[in-house]
């Protein structure tokens, strides 16, 4: 059984249902053509065959160009349907999916852990930002038209607004080994009030009684503030050797080559595994490498911590 | 009277002949062999899927089965048939030559198929590969336990026979065209050999590129696509795509050339739009080549790729579209017999024109993010491959067997066959779109109950559609020894091959053939 889930999916089907309709008529019409055709000029039958025509260019651009046309209606449609959809947008509830050889885990804003299962509250739009800690996974939900693969060590992102309360099916759609066929899971959306009982009930899992309080902790376990400010840059801590972390997420960070980058969570992520690949202008590449130190959960604490360092968090 | 079969019984004869005709015998035979090894895999496949438990097979090795059946279908048998079977035998007698340019480099040709093969079926004797045709990292190089190393050297050889076979091919078309046949009074088919020709000398370096890294990363470590050894995994997708997607070109357009071929001989007419359906073929080939980026839709490439690869894989679609009017078109004022090999051409046309319509689909970004990776993309490439390419190559089979063996096949098992297969492949794979649609990803072991009816229905098919493989296996076998003598022309076709004997002298002509005014000259 399949569902529409979102507002998505009906869109999705719309366009499905109306490229099938075309692409049924053209196929129609070209059985049609041959029966009628192969029949008309049986080899037995009596028919005026006098001058076979071998060309004609009117004929020709006459089925080229329509053809040509309506391809062009079907990919501007689908490009815009794509476009809008996957519009990278702030929403309150992200959350961090980790794939791994069989099984999803997922982490949410408030520190919550899941697996296999992920509560999600109705007609909120959600992030996904997802990792994998192995091979590559893919994170499918037929009942919301998308997926997404997993990469490891690079966050890939998934965006969706349910709009139904329900249980729906997650899946793994790219083969991972094994027990592919067993990666599987559930998307539970609850009205705000259920999802909100329940978020309340679940204990939360993280060091800290947040995610947040939890990324703090792996700040300074690592000893990050050895070399980096939490703090605006005209505040204080001239002596630290890195660049400030305020504000970090999200701004425009220039390299020492020049380029300007946006500070996304990959660009977190890369500094911290690989601090030589992007080095800020101004600083010289001095940081070592936290690759293989730091487990992915905590990383995903981290991430959030780097969020909230900016006026009026939340 | 002598012939190329019978002027010589002994094996060594056939193990180190340079004949053409010959080689494109024994690839004949050994792309048949190649072809029931994957058709046991998909059977076994298939049958497992029965049931939506675990039943027949383990999940280690059903996922060997569809590596074995994706492996051994694409580069042992879907590449090589038609351009290595009929293509061989075919290409010098289209043009007029004796041989092909280089006879000996297509014995080697033939003979590193055979030691590519030789290393694949090795890796099967001693446990399989669990990695998907696709070897996707870092799954194929750091995770899985099976015998990666030994498979890709195998398929590394085979794309070396691709190579070889590719370079002759275009020398051959390009120097050996005997005088007077001008590029435009090539038939049809010779076109498509050619563009295919292009891809495979191209494309295939890559491939045996893209293996020989796996192979590295896989033994020394060295970082090159798993992210924990310092590489990039997506960089493994776009060298293998850069390759298996014009492969896919490889195989659908040799098929083409062949139903190109068989359309105007039995509608008994020229061919509607010669120039138009020979460009389409040059333009697929060098189109086929900017479009690999739309296996990757919902990799994590940037979105910008993803409508360029979306816009490029519809542009890709209208020569494809341009051919199937112009075949249409063809049976305007005919004079048509509806023959063994017209049915397979009907077939195609039908088939393929599906497989090419639910391409469009695929090509639509919104949409393939919801079918991506699923039994809508296997029955998609299933149209095109197994509805569109072996379609062809049976009906081109059927089409040149008297030219081949002298001998006829039965003409009304011939068309029991052709129709049972029809059948047969719209069975299996007609509800793998529904199956996809529904959301029941590609390369399931187990399955939810909810799929199951669509699986039986599938599974019924495979039985009708194995019947429909085995009469022409049994036939044409039975007719090479048996079948009834046939005249040197039975068609009554046009073109250089049927201006000589059936089955031909080794020399192909012994008089100089006649040039016609025109390709098709009804």
């Amino acid at each position: 059984m399949i569902f529409e889930a979102s507002d998505l999916s009906r869109e999705v089907d719309t366009l499905f249902l109306a490229i099938i309709f075309v692409c049924g008529i053209v196929f129609f019409g070209i059985v049609a053509a041959m029966l009628y055709l192969s029949l008309k000029y049986k080899k037995d039958k009596l028919i005026d065959r006098s001058s076979p025509p071998l060309k004609n260019l009117k004929l020709e651009l006459s089925w080229t160009l329509p053809t040509l046309l309506i391809f062009l209606i079907f990919f501007v449609w689908g490009a815009q349907l794509y476009r809008n959809s996957h519009e990278d947008q702030a929403v309150s509830q992200e959350i961090f999916v980790t794939g791994k050889q069989w099984m999803w885990k997922f982490q949410h804003p408030g520190g919550q852990k899941e697996i296999d299962e992920l509560h999600l509250p109705v007609g909120e739009p959600v992030k996904l930002i997802m990792i994998s800690e192995d091979v590559i996974h893919s994170f499918f939900l037929p009942d919301f038209r998308i997926k997404q693969d997993l990469l490891p060590g690079r966050y890939t992102k998934l965006i969706f607004t349910p709009n139904k309360t329900g249980t729906f099916r997650i899946y793994c759609s790219q083969y991972c080994g094994a027990r592919h066929s067993y990666m599987l899971g559930k998307v539970i959306i609850q009205s705000k009030i259920e999802f909100d009982s329940w978020r309340e009930s679940r204990p939360v899992w993280s060091s800290g009684s947040q995610n947040l309080n939890a990324g703090q902790k792996v700040f300074t376990k690592y000893g990050c503030n050895a070399c980096h400010s939490i703090r605006p840059k005209d505040v204080l801590d001239e002596n630290l050797s890195g660049p400030t972390l305020w504000n970090l997420y999200q701004s425009k960070v220039t390299l020492h080559d020049g380029k300007v980058i946006t500070a996304d969570e990959n660009y977190i992520r890369e500094s911290i595994f690989h601090p030589n690949a992007k080095v800020v202008k101004g600083f010289s590449p001095q940081m070592p490498t936290f690759e293989g130190l730091i487990p992915e959960e905590e990383m995903q604490a981290l991430q959030t911590y780097m969020k909230s360092l900016r006026a009026g968090y939340p | 009277m002598k012939n190329y079969l019978n002027c010589d019984f002994s094996l060594k004869s056939w193990f180190f002949t340079t004949d053409h005709k010959r080689i494109g015998i024994l690839y004949l035979i050994s792309v048949t062999l190649a072809f029931f090894i994957g058709s046991v895999a998909a059977g076994l496949i298939r049958l497992e899927l029965l049931t939506p438990a675990a039943d027949l097979v383990s999940s280690e090795t059903y996922n060997r089965l569809f590596t074995l059946h994706g492996v051994v279908m694409v580069w042992f048998f879907l590449i090589p048939a038609v351009p290595n079977v009929l293509g061989n035998f075919l290409v010098p007698l289209m043009i007029g030559a004796k041989d092909l340019a280089f006879p000996r480099l297509n014995l080697l040709s033939w003979y590193m198929y055979l030691v590519g093969g030789i290393f694949t079926f090795a890796m099967l004797v001693l446990g399989g590969v669990d990695t998907g045709w696709t070897f996707y990292t870092p799954y194929s190089t750091s995770y899985s336990n099976s015998y990666v190393i030994l498979t890709v050297v195998g398929i590394f050889i085979a794309g070396l026979s691709s190579i070889l076979t590719g370079l002759n091919f275009i020398v051959t078309i390009h120097r050996l065209r005997i005088k007077g046949l001008t590029w435009f009074k090539m038939p049809l088919f010779i076109w498509t050999i050619y563009g295919t020709s292009l891809i495979l000398l191209l494309a295939t370096p890559v491939l045996g590129m893209t293996l020989i890294l796996i192979g590295i990363e896989r033994v020394t470590g060295i970082g090159i696509f798993d992210p924990a050894l310092g590489g990039d995994p997506l960089l493994f997708q776009h060298l293998f795509w850069f390759y298996s997607h014009p492969a896919v070109y490889i195989m659908i357009l040799p098929g083409m050339g062949v139903v190109s071929e068989i359309l105007p001989c039995f509608s008994h007419r020229p061919i509607f739009g010669y120039k138009f359906i020979a460009y389409s073929s040059v333009a697929i080939a060098i189109l086929g080549f900017l479009v690999w980026g739309h296996h990757m839709f919902v990799s994590g490439q940037s979105a910008f790729a993803d409508l360029a690869f979306s816009i490029l894989s519809f542009l890709v679609a209208v020569p494809s579209a341009i051919k199937v009017f112009n075949w249409i078109a063809t049976l305007y004022k005919g004079s048509i017999t509806f023959s063994t090999p017209m049915l397979y051409a009907f077939a195609f046309i039908l088939l393929f024109t599906l497989g090419g319509l639910t391409g469009l689909i695929l090509a639509t970004l919104a949409i393939d993010v919801h079918v991506h990776d699923t039994y809508f993309v296997i029955a998609h490439f299933h149209f095109i491959m197994v509805g569109g390419m072996v379609t062809a190559y049976l009906g081109g089979l059927h089409f040149w067997w008297p030219k081949m063996t002298g001998r006829m096949y039965p003409e009304k098992w011939g068309k029991v066959a052709a129709v049972t297969l029809f059948f047969g492949f719209v069975v299996t794979f007609m509800p793998q779109f529904f199956l996809g649609f529904l959301g029941m990803p590609r390369r399931y072991h187990v399955y939810a109950p909810e799929f199951q009816i669509l699986h039986i229905i599938s599974t019924c098919g495979v039985l009708i559609l194995a019947v429909g493989f085995l009469l022409p296996l049994i036939y044409l076998t039975w007719s090479f020894r048996y079948g009834p003598g046939c005249i040197d022309n039975p068609w009554d076709a046009k073109g250089l091959e049927w201006e000589t004997t059936s089955p031909p002298p080794t020399e192909n002509f012994l008089t100089e053939p006649k040039v016609p005014e025109m390709a098709y000259d009804y």
